[in-house]
């Protein structure tokens, strides 16, 4: 379970991207984050695995306070913690494999990886996850040699790498076409009812919310706008989300 | 009047703004001007017809180079001249043609005295030839003659080989009545064109040039590559350390230092003659840094399993786990130091090994000869390859041999480093589980105990720096007012400012605590300035005076104990104002500390640096490639932390999202994307290193550069030439390629 109390971000330069968020997500939810550009999804998804430093507030993780945690313990933590991103974030000039591979860096002894080497287990598990969205046959090739939707892909097979509990994903299908980005979708959905992983994917299109989460939180300007299932945002919500102007628009 | 009341103070500055931007300009000119005067700017200078001539000699030398040279045959025809005429009985001589080449040449008149002009004309003779008139006398030298119409010495002879010209008879004494000589004299080429002396040479030394370059540009790149994480911002700026984690670090770093430079520093030495095969004999030379190797990779695999999966926290490290740590870090600190002397005691033996080898391979009569590498003796292709063969395998010998010298010299030093790391990893992951859990005064106590051993420690180093050289000197006081501007802020943060991490520190707090830091900067700054006796020291350029004091058995300058003292205080007093659980910026300190010392070097020309190791290693390329690669790292180090700075940052955080650690990341996420402009900016200073290498000469510093000055000064511009076009086409190749590569690879 994890719990988001209080959760304020303030950057450096002064710019207040959370304010005073709280809520629970219980084991196995596939939650969705909307609300327009610059509201806080990212710096949220961000600060539950402390890519970014929370200024206040705790994050309760299974009953461990990862906001007071040092450093290298933070690390540890992260572990069991995927996160999939809107670039993808592959390097791009390694080979699919080796990306792949990367994601058990943290269960790794820093001698080992700086040899490159890692044990036979983790390569065929690796071959695994490639199998497993549907890219084995490109295993060997450079990451910058895949589309848009294999990468994204790819970078779920490395996430998949960490054995993780929670897939944190940020705009996951924003760069990608319609249909590849449902194929993005039904993979999270797949690792969410198969799996059990929760999951806390922030999204553009409502209407990707709708078909494919339990539960939508809204954010606007750092404040926690909207918590509840998909099917009670009406017009009004809609509005209250994304401001007077806005009209939904789908993706199909 | 409303409006004309503030319209007119505006309009006062709308003026007082021209008026200014008139007065810049004026100012700006006039310093413009005083820069030519400066400069000695004199368009007279060149304007001067013995400059204008001058110059013109030396560029049409220059743009002359004597690249070839051929032999050249003299083939001479003379007529006969009778000092003053009717002064014996002789008959007046005739001029006969030439059996060999058929050329004539008739003086008219033959006969006559010194100061007369005698017409000389010549028929069928060479036209091509490099033709001159020398006048023989019946003894002594031959001296040459100018044609009097072209004012020339050199003859041009028209397309059938004929000239008419006028020489001056010359005044020769005690040959009244005797014969003499008008010779004309042609060379002509002859025998097979071939590289002059001076080409040979330019190559020869653009050999040396390239290698130079190339040695600094290779020695560079690895120290500039590690230098190059540790200067740039994105990858230092997240690295903090918890206060206490650091000072136990820093604290058992230096004891394991001083313990392994003392202690293992006989293993190392042991090592060394283990493996030069002095202790137990070749054989074991040969296969104990093999197996010492072999055990260090197995007892590092059955230690250190490459995977971790149960650990959820560091809080759940037990007990096995320790002792396990404390046996790894022996081992591994024991066999390294052992693999490192034997590694370069069998370097050493084995280059005396490739030594006698290689001259076993030699052409007999070449050992006999004892000649040296440079001296070219005309061999047959196969002693040419048995000659080239055993050249190779000797130098292969000779660098096995200075990295084992090196290596066996540094031995005190890698000792002390290995142990050092090892126990401050040791200590500070033993301790990391007790510092978490002090709290409160404890946590103070210990921060202040810690802080005052570490800054004796620090400032004790600092003080013997401070010894070496009077700018050194303000290392102490520097640092000192530094800390002390921070303890000024912290003392204040500590009652002032609100607690609260969401409210950021108002404008006038922030002001107040700039004011304090200055404040105590300066204080401390004077302060330790005047207890140091730094200003002697820079006045009279001496070190300053200093007495020995004996702590603990070992004989201590005063100095050193009194920068000590001044760091335990100091440090002391920040450790209880910290703590050991807040964490500090080491990464931006490592940051600032790496740009500084790149832009401090880099800002020295390598000319300069060249003098110095002159002085150091003497004349001679070495002097030139030590300079070269000091300036090489400081550059490339850079250029490449620039690259690293300019990486995608996606990437670097999806591994950190991994749960990756600093050095994993580094490896997973940025070298991958570093490795195309690394390559780039490499070949970029390869070309650069090439071009310094050519002038570094200039100081002593080997190479072409040496050989070019050489021809400067002794006034040979034809030589001189050689050399400038030798290094126009290959820093221009150079240019071209790895332009061509550079854009290949982006």
């Amino acid at each position: 379970m994890l719990e988001i109390k209080n959760l304020t971000k303030i950057y450096d330069n002064g710019f207040k991207a959370l304010d005073n968020v709280s809520f629970t997500v219980p084991d196995g939810q596939f939650v969705a984050l909307i609300g327009l550009s610059g509201s806080g999804k990212s710096t949220l998804l961000r600060c539950i695995n402390r890519l970014i430093e929370p200024t206040e507030g705790q994050i309760i993780w299974n009953g461990l306070d990862i906001t007071a945690l040092a450093d290298d313990d933070m690390r540890l933590v992260r572990r069991r913690m995927g996160m999939i991103f809107q670039q993808f974030n592959l390097v791009k000039r390694s080979k699919v494999i080796t990306n792949v591979l990367a994601g058990r860096l943290g269960y790794m002894s820093p001698v080992y990886s700086l040899l490159n080497y890692f044990p036979s287990d983790d390569k065929q598990s690796a071959l695994a996850n490639l199998k497993r969205v549907g890219i084995v046959e490109q295993a060997y090739k450079r990451a910058s040699e895949l589309s848009g939707g294999q990468q994204q892909r790819v970078a779920i097979a490395r996430a998949l790498m960490q054995d993780p509990e929670l897939m944190l994903a940020d705009e996951p299908v924003a760069s990608l076409d319609p249909a590849t980005s449902h194929s993005v979708m039904k993979y999270l959905e797949d690792l969410n009812t198969q799996d059990g992983l929760t999951i806390i994917c922030s999204l553009h299109f409502l209407s990707l919310a709708r078909t494919y989460s339990d539960r939508v939180i809204a954010l606007k300007d750092g404040k926690l706008e909207f918590d509840g299932t998909p099917d009670l945002i009406d017009n009004v919500r809609f509005k209250e989300i994304y401001g007077e102007d806005a009209v939904e628009v789908g993706i199909s | 009047m409303n409006n004309n009341g503030q319209a007119s103070p505006q309009a006062t500055r709308h003026a007082l703004i021209r008026l200014l931007i008139v007065v810049a300009v004026v100012v700006g000119f006039v310093f413009y001007a005083y820069g030519w005067t400066v400069t000695e700017v004199d368009l007279d200078k060149p304007q001067e017809a013995q400059r204008q001539e001058n110059v013109g000699n030396a560029l049409r030398e220059l743009l002359s180079p004597r690249i070839f040279s051929q032999e050249r045959e003299v083939v001479e025809i003379t007529a006969p001249f009778l000092m003053v005429c009717e002064s014996s009985d002789q008959a007046l001589p005739e001029s006969v043609p030439d059996p060999e080449t058929g050329g004539v040449v008739t003086i008219n008149p033959s006969c006559g005295e010194a100061g007369d002009i005698i017409e000389v004309t010549i028929s069928n003779f060479s036209p091509l030839a490099d033709t001159r008139i020398r006048w023989i006398p019946p003894e002594g030298q031959s001296r040459p003659r100018e044609d009097l119409i072209t004012g020339r010495e050199e003859l041009v002879l028209d397309s059938s080989g004929s000239f008419t010209g006028q020489i001056e008879v010359p005044r020769i004494r005690d040959t009244d009545g005797q014969m003499h000589q008008v010779a004309i004299r042609a060379a002509f080429p002859a025998g097979a064109v071939e590289l002059s002396d001076i080409s040979q040479l330019t190559v020869l030394r653009m050999i040396e040039t390239i290698f130079m370059a190339l040695l600094a540009t290779s020695i560079a790149i690895p120290i500039a590559s590690l230098i190059s994480f540790f200067a740039a911002r994105n990858l230092m700026r997240p690295i903090r350390l918890p206060v206490g984690k650091l000072f136990v670090a820093l604290l058992f770093f230096s004891i394991g230092a001083m313990l392994g430079a003392s202690l293992l520093n006989g293993l190392g030495a042991f090592a060394v003659r283990v493996g030069g095969g002095e202790e137990y004999g070749v054989i074991v030379g040969i296969v104990a840094p093999v197996i010492v190797v072999g055990l260090a990779i197995a007892g590092l695999r059955y230690l250190n399993p490459p995977e971790d999966k149960t650990r959820a926290t560091i809080a759940e490290t037990s007990g096995n786990d320790y002792v396990k740590m404390i046996v790894n870090a022996v081992l591994l600190t024991l066999l390294v130091i052992f693999a490192v002397g034997a590694l370069a005691g069998f370097f050493v033996w084995l280059a005396g090994q490739l030594q006698v080898f290689g001259d076993s391979l030699r052409p007999a009569f070449l050992n006999a000869l004892e000649i040296t590498r440079e001296e070219i003796y005309p061999l047959n292709p196969l002693e040419w390859l048995q000659n080239a063969t055993a050249d190779g395998i000797q130098a292969i010998g000779t660098l096995l041999h200075t990295i084992g010298t090196l290596v066996i010299l540094i031995m005190p030093i890698v000792a002390a480093v290995i142990t050092g790391v090892s126990l401050s990893n040791v200590a500070s992951n033993l301790t990391t589980g007790p510092l978490r859990n002090l709290t409160g005064s404890l946590e103070r106590i210990v921060g202040g105990i810690l802080g005052a051993l570490v800054g004796a420690i620090l400032f004790a180093v600092l003080g013997f720096l401070g010894m070496s050289a009077a700018l050194f000197g303000l290392l102490v006081p520097i640092v000192a007012a530094i800390i002390t501007g921070n303890i000024f802020g912290l003392v204040y943060k500590q009652f002032a400012v609100t607690p609260s991490k969401a409210m950021k520190p108002a404008r006038s707090q922030t002001a107040i605590m700039t004011v304090l830091f200055w404040i105590g900067a300066v204080l401390a700054f004077v302060l330790t300035f005047n207890t140091l006796n730094v200003g002697r020291a820079i006045i009279d350029g001496t070190l300053p005076p200093t007495t020995t004091t004996s702590i603990l058995g070992a004989e201590i300058y005063s100095y050193m104990v009194t920068s000590a003292g001044i760091g335990f205080v100091l440090c002391g007093i920040a450790g209880l104002l910290v703590g050991t659980s807040s964490n500090y910026a080491l990464g931006s300190t490592m940051y600032n500390l790496a740009r500084t010392a790149l832009n401090t070097i880099r800002s020295i020309e390598p000319l300069i640096m060249g003098l110095v190791f002159v002085v150091w290693v003497g004349i001679g390329p070495f002097a030139g490639v030590l300079a070269l690669t000091l300036h090489s790292i400081a550059a490339l180090g850079k250029l490449y932390s620039e690259q690293v700075e300019n990486i995608d940052a996606g990437p670097v955080e999806a591994i950190q999202s991994t749960g990756a650690g600093w050095l994993q990341t580094v490896v997973f996420a940025v070298i991958p994307q570093i490795i195309p402009p690394y390559i780039a900016f490499t070949m970029y200073r390869w070309d650069i290193n090439v071009r310094m290498s050519t002038i570094i000469g200039f100081v002593g510093g080997g190479g072409i550069g040496l050989l070019l000055q050489q021809q400067i000064n002794l006034l040979r511009y034809r030589d001189a030439g050689v050399a400038v076009l030798a290094i126009a086409v290959v820093v221009s190749f150079l240019d071209y390629t790895s332009a061509y590569i550079r854009e290949k690879l982006t």
